[in-house]
């Protein structure tokens, strides 16, 4: 099964911006954005994403927190999860994967790999099901 | 002088004494955690008295047997056995107390006592070894007996001084003994003074002092090494404190920094590879967002190596008899063109008289720019801010106040938190480094001022810097 619609959460906006250019123009997935974790568990259900693209330091509620809760719906207990990340400690990135995510994107990223670096690890997941 | 740490002990088996954890007692009394110096010395007591297990156990056996030989085996068996009794009675109490852990007052009260007991039964074991030894020798001058009782009192005063309470104990039973011992010779022969069984008792009393100034002095010895031990705690403590700051914050400035450096590279990628080749406006879209993040980048760097400079007390100002006044006149005028631009009026409501501080002058335009750029931040369209000054309890204090959306109540942290917004509530939370207002702070700070706010959510906040009055 193919990689479609990604669900990508970032609380900066320029960043929204490039990651959108870079998922729906390089990459041709189809895309939803939000800006904060509250907005993505309200999006999410309704737009029924096969990939969490997520940051991980956001205010309020980080990223680690969103992918927990939206663990607990059942529709998304299995959806695979991507974070992206400009913080530095590789035991709190090991830790991620650990639980089971599904890749780390290390900031700054380069848009034109990011669509190749997303449907490389979705296909290893596919593939290892 | 035991050194070591009691956290390092193996736990053995469960002990006989241990009380109870955290229950309440029956008389309703709710437990109170345990003085920590009071545990140590517990701990401490009990484990020099283990680890000595032995070599008391040989100089039992050593004194039994010379007594038995010398004087009477009755008397040194049933000595020998009431030892043994007391011995065993503290042994296990003293095991109880060094595997006991996240104790009460209550129960490190109750080991204290038991503690006392065991020693005070022992003490007068050897006190009444001492006395038989002393009455089966008769009125001659007793070596044996009261040398056992002075190596007795010395032993005690180098290894029990850590509760003092043990150690007076013992050193009254043991005193007790050595004195009554020429004092019953002195009272059965009524000899006259040139008797050497004066000196006997003269001698006494001189070895006696001699044994409590040798507790006195471990004791203040003991007490001084655990005063050295909590402030070295302390000060490690502290230092490991500013050293978690340190590196929370040098993990969140990487992550600062590399956010707007995010959009810089990723923008000029998607142009240099060509993405936008047939979409001039997203192309132009892309400049303006490397070009937005390159600003915010050096702003930011700016803003930290400021900040820096601030805290590493090499700040410098350049401290001069300044009218605030002027400075606040000065900061409304470098802003006016922005606040034009908003539609938000900038109303000065200066004292008339000139309100004098000793200041950096560059310092306190940056912190009123930075309050200024605040309010209007906040402020919408159209809008007035308002800058009044007075003399408050000897501090000259600038306000500056907005009608824009107010502040949460609660929000402090956040207000004057490094990287850290309160949301202006239109989505321009890209603006600004979240910096600013610590930046404020820490300058105000240094010049022995403060900075404080008080807002009301939807009707507008009022920020208010003060400094010290100069003399006039």
């Amino acid at each position: 099964m193919a990689l479609k619609k990604i669900l990508h959460v970032d609380d900066d906006q320029d960043i929204r911006t490039i990651t959108q250019m870079s998922l729906e123009m390089v990459g041709g997935f189809e895309l939803q954005q939000c800006a904060s974790g509250k907005e993505a568990l309200i999006v999410a259900p309704q737009f029924q994403p096969d990939l969490l693209l997520l940051d991980v330091m956001m205010p309020e509620m980080s990223g680690e927190e969103l992918w927990h809760k939206l663990m607990e719906m059942p529709e998304f207990a299995a959806t695979p999860a991507i974070f992206m990340t400009a913080k530095v400690e590789k035991s709190f990135l090991t830790h991620l994967l650990v639980d089971g995510a599904l890749a780390i994107v290390e900031k700054p990223f380069d848009p034109m790999e990011l669509s190749q670096q997303i449907t490389e690890a979705w296909t290893a997941h596919r593939n290892a099901a | 002088m035991v050194d070591f740490s009691y956290h390092d002990i193996a736990p053995r088996l469960g002990s006989v004494f241990a009380p109870a954890r955290r229950d309440v007692r029956p008389n309703g009394h709710l437990p109170t955690p345990v003085n920590p110096r009071l545990e140590k010395r517990l701990k401490d007591f009990a484990h020099g008295g283990l680890c000595l297990l032995w070599k008391r156990q040989s100089m039992y056996v050593f004194v039994s047997l010379l007594a038995a030989i010398y004087v009477s085996p009755a008397l040194a068996l049933v000595s020998l056995l009431v030892c043994q009794t007391a011995e065993v009675f503290d042994f296990f109490v003293s095991r109880a107390v060094v595997n006991w852990r996240n104790g009460t007052q209550q129960e490190a009260l109750r080991f204290r006592h038991l503690l006392l007991l065991a020693s005070t039964l022992n003490a007068s074991a050897v006190s009444a070894f001492a006395i038989g030894f002393a009455l089966l020798e008769g009125p001659v001058p007793h070596q044996m007996p009261l040398f056992i009782l002075f190596a007795s009192g010395l032993f005690a005063a180098v290894n029990n001084h850590q509760v003092p309470r043990i150690l007076l104990a013992r050193l009254i039973v043991y005193g007790a003994a050595f004195l009554f011992i020429p004092i019953f010779d002195l009272w059965l022969v009524r000899p006259p003074l040139t008797s050497p069984l004066w000196l006997q008792f003269a001698t006494a009393i001189f070895v006696l002092y001699f044994v409590v100034e040798c507790a006195q002095i471990f004791l203040r010895l003991y007490r001084e090494n655990l005063d050295q031990l909590d402030t070295l705690r302390q000060e490690r403590d502290r230092a490991q404190a500013a050293y978690d700051v340190k590196s929370k914050f040098v993990s969140t400035v990487s992550h600062e920094l590399r956010t707007p450096l995010t959009s810089i590279s990723g923008s000029l990628e998607l142009l240099g590879n060509g993405v936008f080749k047939t979409q001039p406006d997203k192309a132009e879209q892309m400049l303006d967002i490397a070009r937005r993040n390159c600003r915010r980048l050096g702003a930011l760097i700016n803003d930290l190596l400021d900040l820096q400079k601030l805290e590493s007390d090499k700040a410098d100002f350049r401290i001069a008899r300044t009218d605030m006044n002027e400075v606040a006149e000065q900061a409304v005028q470098a802003i006016e063109s922005l606040a034009l631009k908003k539609d938000i009026t900038i109303t000065c409501d200066l004292s008339r008289t000139a309100l004098f501080a000793e200041v950096d002058e560059a310092r306190m335009g940056q912190v009123l720019t930075n309050l200024l750029s605040n309010a209007l931040k906040f402020s919408h369209s159209p809008s007035e801010i308002i800058v009044t000054s007075a003399v408050v309890d000897e501090f000259v204090c600038i306000s500056v106040q907005d009608h824009g959306v107010g502040i949460p109540d609660g929000s402090e942290e956040i207000v004057f938190g490094r990287f850290t917004q309160v949301d202006s509530g239109d989505g321009r939370s890209q603006e600004g480094t979240g910096l600013g207002l610590s930046i404020a702070k820490t300058i105000v700070e240094q010049h022995g001022g403060f900075i404080s706010y008080k807002s009301t959510p939807g009707a507008g906040t009022t920020f208010t810097m003060g400094v010290p009055l100069a003399d006039s």
